[in-house]
């Protein structure tokens, strides 16, 4: 009685932030309503016994991911989202494909019966005595360990290329940035390498006069 | 005899008795890659280019070590010193006569990638290329561990280890716009089918009863005798999943645009290196499924396949752009392929495997061969090609023999490896002959835009570039990059000789299909 009442309070909470995530006017209270949702979901892992998936849900997912999307949220800008209405032909293959896998599953749902599947049942038996944390642990470690390796290279790769696609190119063998003093402040000047390789449009006009103040540097900047 | 004495050592320790009990040996293409990919890498942090060039030297022998050790394996095999099938770490990777086949072919088929790389990356991303190396090797190794993965487990991390390397290689042009753009659409499509194919993974570990391994899913799709909904919904995700790997229709939206905007090598990459990879995948996880309601499955692949023979095909026929019309071609040979697939017997299979490996060495020329017309004319414009049969003679007749092949023209591999295919379907209890007279149809169909370029080529009159071409002569100062030139004329070689031997191509290739039959029946008992 308890856990389906449980549930229940947590599926209210889940489709209602769910929705908020498509229906909010901005972004950032899209991501807000992300964390909710991330989070009543491993609500959801927990009433079923799976300590270890709750507790990656909340930090990979409620924590770690939310977390780098509102910072890239704050560095581009809570833009309003602009009305976009799909060609009606596109429109109505979406609508008719997403209802008919909805379809698909709520049917498999509704004829689901444990009974059939004796051996999953027994899992699940075991994992609700122990707990999955250990079990997984010893998995991975054991049986689990080839694509666990594989799975750090495939992340030192993932690594390697999200640091490639997002560092600026530097052609120029010169300093980029250099300070002089003047009229009693520090003035910084952005040679006209620098300012071509990170992406200016106007790189030719902009170099006759440099930036006066560290504001308009920073704005620069945060291209 | 040395040697032998530090080999009995090592076996004696406890690590080395590790080794030995869970068959490390027969991964040792892997580990070879693997090693490769992290010197590269190290190369990478050089400061000249002259050292990151050498990542290039490393990388190729890398990828020969690794091609040799394949080789030796196969020796067991033939020699009969290997059993049927060893399965290695714990059951996740099967070491049997599948894998070996179908990672020589891709490593063959790497090697001619890397030959096609060298001039482009020096020229275009001389910065990067200790990195673009690294990722070229880790997508590899996703694809090498991919073709004997026999656990679901193993083969997502797999796919994902390719997916996710070629996402970044994709848009690898950094300032140009096109790539950029493939790299982010190839992100978000692969992305959402990687999930799809994870949740129908999930729901058939449900079914097999808490099992990852593919070795039980016969019985478990046995036992269950009424799969129901979950087994269709599971099968259904599964094939969403594969199909846009393997760039079948409906789900190849994203092939055209990824194609034509990456950098060439990588295209060659993806509609290679990643399809083999996937149809093997495909082939090991849909096998088990030929005893237990293989019709529904028969059925909806060959769906996939129809869809995909008649969109590419007819999609092709108005491509302007040399890239994206082998784009389109991609798609029309995923769809013959999913013909054999939907067949799922084990000389389907053998076929299937046969034309992958001459779809290798045909695809990969005709992508030399775009990258050459690139250099020589500085487009990508079928209308630039125009009367080069005038300046350029020999590379005319490599790129016709390439696109006959595609075609599936006599005397080239590709006919054989069609004539087989769809031999081997209509004599398989689920060969339907629709599908057949659909596939030759659409073959018929696919010969227009193949001629049109030779056409062009041949009895064109000389485009603005070909002109200029003329005009140099013996004077020009551009000379042709020997790697490039080098995996042209293998590229050359084993489409000519695979027609020719293609016999005992496929003979191996259905060896391979029995032996992995084997092993699935045998997990069946």
């Amino acid at each position: 009685m308890f856990e389906s009442t449980l549930f229940w309070i947590f599926a209210t909470v889940a489709i209602g932030a769910a929705l908020g995530v498509v229906l909010a006017p901005s972004v950032l209270y899209s991501a807000l309503s992300l964390i909710v949702v991330f989070f009543s979901i491993a609500a959801f892992f927990l009433l079923n016994n799976a300590d270890f998936l709750a507790t990656a849900q909340v930090l990979v997912y409620g924590v770690g991911l939310t977390i780098v999307m509102l910072f890239g949220i704050m560095f581009t800008g809570d833009t309003p989202l602009k009305e976009k209405a799909g060609k009606l032909g596109r429109l109505l293959i979406a609508s008719i494909s997403s209802v008919a896998l909805f379809a698909l599953i709520f049917t498999s749902v509704l004829g689901f019966n444990i009974k059939q599947f004796p051996a999953s049942a027994q899992w699940i038996r075991e994992l609700h005595e122990q707990g999955s944390t250990l079990a997984i642990g010893q998995l991975l470690f054991s049986k689990y360990v080839l694509p666990f390796e594989v799975a750090s290279i495939l992340l030192l790769g993932a690594m390697i290329g999200a640091i490639l696609l997002s560092k600026k190119t530097f052609t120029s063998q010169e300093p980029g940035l250099t300070f002089s003093i003047q009229e009693g402040r520090l003035k910084p000047t952005l040679s006209a390498e620098w300012r071509k390789d990170v992406g200016f449009v106007d790189a030719e006009v902009a170099t006759e006069e440099a930036p006066s103040s560290t504001e308009e540097l920073k704005k620069e900047c945060s291209l | 005899m040395m040697l032998e004495a530090i080999s009995y050592t090592l076996i004696q320790t406890s690590f080395g008795q590790f080794i030995y009990n869970q068959n490390l040996a027969f991964l040792a293409p892997e580990l070879v890659i693997s090693l490769t990919l992290l010197m590269t890498f190290a190369l990478s942090l050089a400061k000249t280019q002259v050292d990151q060039a050498k990542s290039w030297g490393i990388a190729l022998l890398g990828s020969v070590v690794a091609l040799v050790s394949i080789v030796m394996h196969y020796q067991l095999f033939y020699t009969g010193q290997a059993s049927a099938s060893q399965s290695v770490m714990f059951g996740m990777f099967e070491a049997d006569l599948l894998s070996v086949v179908a990672r020589f072919i891709l490593t063959l088929g790497f090697i001619l990638i890397l030959h096609l790389s060298k001039r482009y990356v020096e020229t275009r991303l001389p910065s990067q290329t200790g990195e673009f190396y690294t990722l070229l090797l880790t997508a590899f190794l996703g694809a090498l561990l991919l073709c004997g993965a026999n656990d679901m487990i193993m083969a997502f991390v797999a796919l994902e280890t390719l997916g996710i390397s070629s996402y970044i290689l994709t848009g690898y042009l950094r300032n140009n716009l096109k790539s950029t753009e493939a790299s982010l659409k190839y992100l978000v499509y692969g992305g959402c089918s990687s999930a799809v194919l994870l949740f129908g993974l999930a729901l058939i570990y449900g079914l097999a009863g808490g099992s990852t391994s593919f070795a039980v899913l016969p019985q478990a799709l046995s036992q269950a005798s009424d799969l129901g909904a979950w087994a269709s919904l599971a099968i259904v995700m599964i094939l969403a999943g594969i199909g846009f790997k393997v760039s079948a229709a409906p789900f190849h939206t994203w092939t055209p645009d990824v194609y034509e905007g990456s950098p060439t090598p990588i295209t060659a990459f993806l509609s290679v290196i990643s399809k083999l990879a996937a149809f093997v995948f495909a082939i090991r996880l849909l096998t088990p499924f030929a005893g237990v309601g293989n019709e529904n499955v028969a059925l909806l692949i060959g769906l996939l396949a129809v869809f995909s023979m008649i969109v590419g095909n007819v999609a092709a026929l108005k491509q302007t752009n040399i890239k994206r019309l082998l784009g389109y071609s991609t798609i029309a040979h995923a769809g013959y392929m999913l013909v054999g697939l939907a067949a799922l017997t084990q000389n389907s299979l053998g076929a299937l495997l046969f034309y992958l490996a001459t779809y290798v060495f045909m695809n990969t020329g005709a992508f030399a061969s775009a990258m050459i017309g690139d250099e020589l004319l500085a487009s990508e414009d079928i209308s630039a090609y125009s009367g080069l049969i005038k300046a350029k003679p020999w590379f005319v007749f490599a790129f016709s023999i390439f696109l006959l092949g595609l075609a599936g023209i006599p005397i080239t591999a590709g006919f054989f490896a069609k004539f087989f295919l769809f031999q081997s379907v209509v004599l398989s209890d689920l060969g339907n002959l629709g599908v057949i007279i659909i596939a030759l149809l659409a073959s018929t169909v696919s010969l227009y835009y193949y001629l049109n370029i030779i056409k062009v080529m041949v009895i064109g009159e000389p485009s603005e570039q070909v002109q200029r071409l003329i005009g140099e002569g013996k004077d020009s100062t551009w000379n042709l990059s020997k790697t490039l030139t080098l995996a042209t004329v293998i590229c050359l070689i084993f489409t000519l000789g695979l027609g020719i031997f293609g016999q005992n191509g496929l003979l191996i290739s259905e060896s391979a299909m029995s032996d992995h039959g084997a092993t699935v029946t045998q997990n069946l008992r």
